[in-house]
């Protein structure tokens, strides 16, 4: 007989991970949107994001050094996304898709093994914000409070990408480059600088995702990012390629089956997010929001 | 006069110097000072496992430099093979580098299921002497043959040593829940575990089985927390070791059971911090603080040579060029048929955690396995001190009990 507190619990557990993989997939799904680049470096620009972060708190003695460090990489995960999208990935734009799977899987490897050339490979300490340490009652069960602020936090962002891209007139600008490019052009919008940006975006969402979920995995490794890109991968392929409101079902839905897969059988719980993948693939390739054929 | 000095003369005696000089060389004496001999380490240098590979390496490296790279009458050459952590390719890269390199020395990593593997091919080819550091039981067991030696206590030993030393702390702990990597090491680990409760007639609630890519652990941990169990058994290794350690602090585990980790790695613990050790019981083969001259020593060098205090995967990597260097220079010897009785009749010895020695029959060094308290950070007088020494035991498997009825030393070389 499992107890009601332990069902809510594992729900929440779910969610949780799920709205971190959601954020994490909302910028692959954006850049492959807006882009068209099946993005395999992504799970290295999350690894980047963590380090930057316990980089940031190492030389920073300021209260909260870890909101900080958080503040301080957004911008500089953009600049990381800057430099590959204009020195790597715009040779690739109109390429057959084999080349930028190779480029952005290479890119993976360089990076991992860049950051275990300059870090070395012994897990870096990056422990949680002593304000958020601990648990609060909701209730029936007691959860974590840093896991029920990053599930607020990851949804919050999601949501105002989410506006940006489909209410602001700068969105308008980043989808019409998307969807009609030679039009767009004629408009006098210069799409080059819209993908550059797009990408920068993504990289930073990237950043943001490995900042926040550092804390949680108990010590920072070069091959992080390797595991979580897997998972990234089926929540956009649930939710549907280069939709960001898929990225956020897919991931929350994901998470709820993982969370009342480990209710009852734990080991079970990675195992049915393929099985969740795999029962959409075969009802609606195109994902459960996507719109099947992009740029 | 001067034409027949020229031609003949000098170029007679610049023959007859090189004639002497290869005549030389090949003598006996200087055959031996030109022998080199091949130590090959095929580790896990990259995956989660990469943190122990490159500290063994280090490890190696130093022991080779002190002896400038010289084992009795043989220079040594030292070549490095990455096994990636998948036992497919920990078998390639061993054939290859026995192809390739014909090592007398293969030193090897701790991922029971890449060892498994690579000791079998060791038994099929009989040979090179293989130092095995997987902790699978059936390494120095079932599966052991007459080439492969291991300072890493098995399964066995750990659960009853250490795991026995926490239930004698803890009279209390009547329902346990435990949790074990999805893979060989994790199986053979539960299995232990299992045995142990079983004699003491403590129930097991559970056994929760982890893949070791897993990046979240929250599902397991919720259902340890309600399991209503007295202890949480953690039976983690590499990355997932500070994923699960990390969690169990993060859902409060410690306060409504004990909780108790079979590994303790030091360079695994510097990524979980001590907030999160605090008040939890860990196990590991060894310590930098083991008060002892053999580890005094080797903590001295290893520091001032790589600027870092070392772990249990350094020590032993250290000891094992140690011994076989003894011996090699002892025997004079570098064919593994001298070597290997050699190494069977090595006795006790002072090794890192005190009087060792090596159980001929099983390939296996006995060793005493170290239970450790998590300290408190306001109890840390150094970076690096995460743990203290609380017990100790030292039982392994007996000769002729159930899986253990062989004695290695009757194999043929």
């Amino acid at each position: 007989m499992v107890n009601i507190d332990v069902i809510l619990a594992q729900v929440f557990n779910g969610i949780q991970f799920g709205v971190l993989m959601a954020l994490l997939a909302t910028g692959l799904s954006l850049i492959f949107g807006m882009l068209g680049i099946i993005n395999f470096a992504h799970g290295s620009l999350y690894m980047i994001g963590a380090y930057f972060v316990w980089t940031c708190m190492q030389m920073l003695n300021v209260p909260g050094k870890f909101w900080v460090g958080l503040i301080i990489t957004l911008p500089l995960m953009a600049i990381v996304g800057l430099m590959i999208e204009r020195f790597l990935l715009r040779w690739m734009y109109g390429q057959p898709v084999v080349y930028q799977i190779l480029l952005t899987f290479g890119l993976l490897l360089v990076i991992q093994q860049s950051v275990a050339l300059i870090y070395g490979t012994t897990p870096l300490p990056l422990g949680m914000p002593s304000s958020f340490e601990g648990e609060i009652s909701l209730g029936l069960f007691r959860y974590p409070v840093y896991r029920l602020f990053t599930m607020i936090l990851g949804l919050a962002i999601i949501f105002g990408v989410w506006y940006f891209i489909e209410r602001s007139a700068l969105g308008a600008i980043i989808r019409a480059s998307a969807e009609d490019p030679e039009t767009a052009k004629t408009l006098g919008v210069n799409t080059r600088r819209v993908y550059t940006w797009t990408f920068a975006l993504g990289s930073a969402l990237a950043g943001l995702g490995g900042g926040l979920h550092a804390p949680l995995i108990g010590g920072l490794q070069h091959t992080i990012g390797t595991e979580i890109l897997l998972i990234c991968f089926i929540v956009v392929v649930i939710g549907g390629m280069g939709s960001i409101r898929g990225a956020l079902l897919g991931g929350i839905i994901l998470g709820i089956v993982r969370g009342i897969a480990g209710v009852f059988w734990a080991p079970a719980s990675d195992f049915v997010m393929f099985a969740a993948m795999g029962i959409i693939l075969m009802i609606r390739p195109q994902g459960l929001l996507g719109r099947g054929g992009t740029r | 006069m001067k034409s027949i000095m020229t031609k003949i003369v000098i170029p007679g005696f610049i023959l007859m110097l090189v004639f002497l000089c290869t005549g030389l060389l090949s003598t006996p004496a200087a055959q031996a000072v030109e022998k080199e001999i091949v130590w090959a380490i095929v580790d896990d240098f990259s995956g989660p496992f990469a943190a122990t590979g490159v500290e063994g390496h280090n490890a190696t490296v130093l022991f080779l430099e002190e002896h400038n790279y010289k084992m009795g009458p043989y220079t040594v050459k030292l070549v490095t093979r990455d096994t990636e952590l998948k036992p497919a390719v920990g078998v390639r890269r061993l054939q290859e580098v026995i192809a390739e390199a014909k090592p007398l020395i293969v030193s090897s990593g701790n991922s029971s299921a890449v060892q498994l593997a690579m000791a079998d091919i060791i038994g099929k080819t009989k040979g090179p002497i293989f130092w095995t550091d997987g902790w699978d039981t059936r390494l120095t067991g079932a599966n052991g043959n007459r080439y492969t030696f291991r300072w890493a206590s098995p399964n066995y030993t750990i659960a009853r040593s250490a795991l026995s030393s926490f239930l004698d702390k803890f009279p209390d702990v009547k329902k346990v829940i435990q949790i074990q990597m999805d893979y060989a090491w994790g199986y053979d680990m539960a299995e232990n575990v299992e045995a142990v409760l079983k004699e003491r007639g403590i129930k097991l609630l559970k056994t929760q089985y982890v893949p070791a890519t897993a990046i979240d652990v929250s599902v397991f941990m919720t259902e340890a927390k309600g399991s209503g169990a007295d202890a949480y058994i953690i039976g983690l290794y590499g990355k997932i070791f500070g994923i699960g350690l990390r969690q169990a602090h993060e859902f409060g585990l410690k306060k409504v059971m004990k909780v108790f980790s079979i590994t303790g790695t030091l360079n695994m613990l510097r990524g979980i911090g001590s907030d999160a050790l605090e008040g939890m019981y860990l196990a590991d083969h060894w310590n930098h603080a083991m008060p002892n001259e053999w580890s005094r020593k080797f903590v001295e060098k290893y520091k001032k040579r790589w600027g870092v205090i070392p772990g249990d995967y350094a020590a032993k990597k250290y000891l094992e060029c140690q011994l076989m260097e003894r011996l090699i220079k002892h025997t004079g010897s570098a064919d593994p048929k001298v070597l290997i009785p050699a190494l069977e009749k090595l006795g006790e010895f002072d090794g890192p955690t005190g009087k060792e020695n090596m159980a001929a029959w099983q390939h296996q060094i006995v060793h005493d396995f170290l239970l450790l308290r998590g300290k408190a950070p306001r109890e840390k007088a150094y970076e690096d001190d995460y743990v203290e020494v609380v017990g100790a035991g030292r039982i392994y498997p007996r000769q002729g009990e159930k899986g253990f009825e062989f004695d290695r030393t009757k194999d043929p070389l």
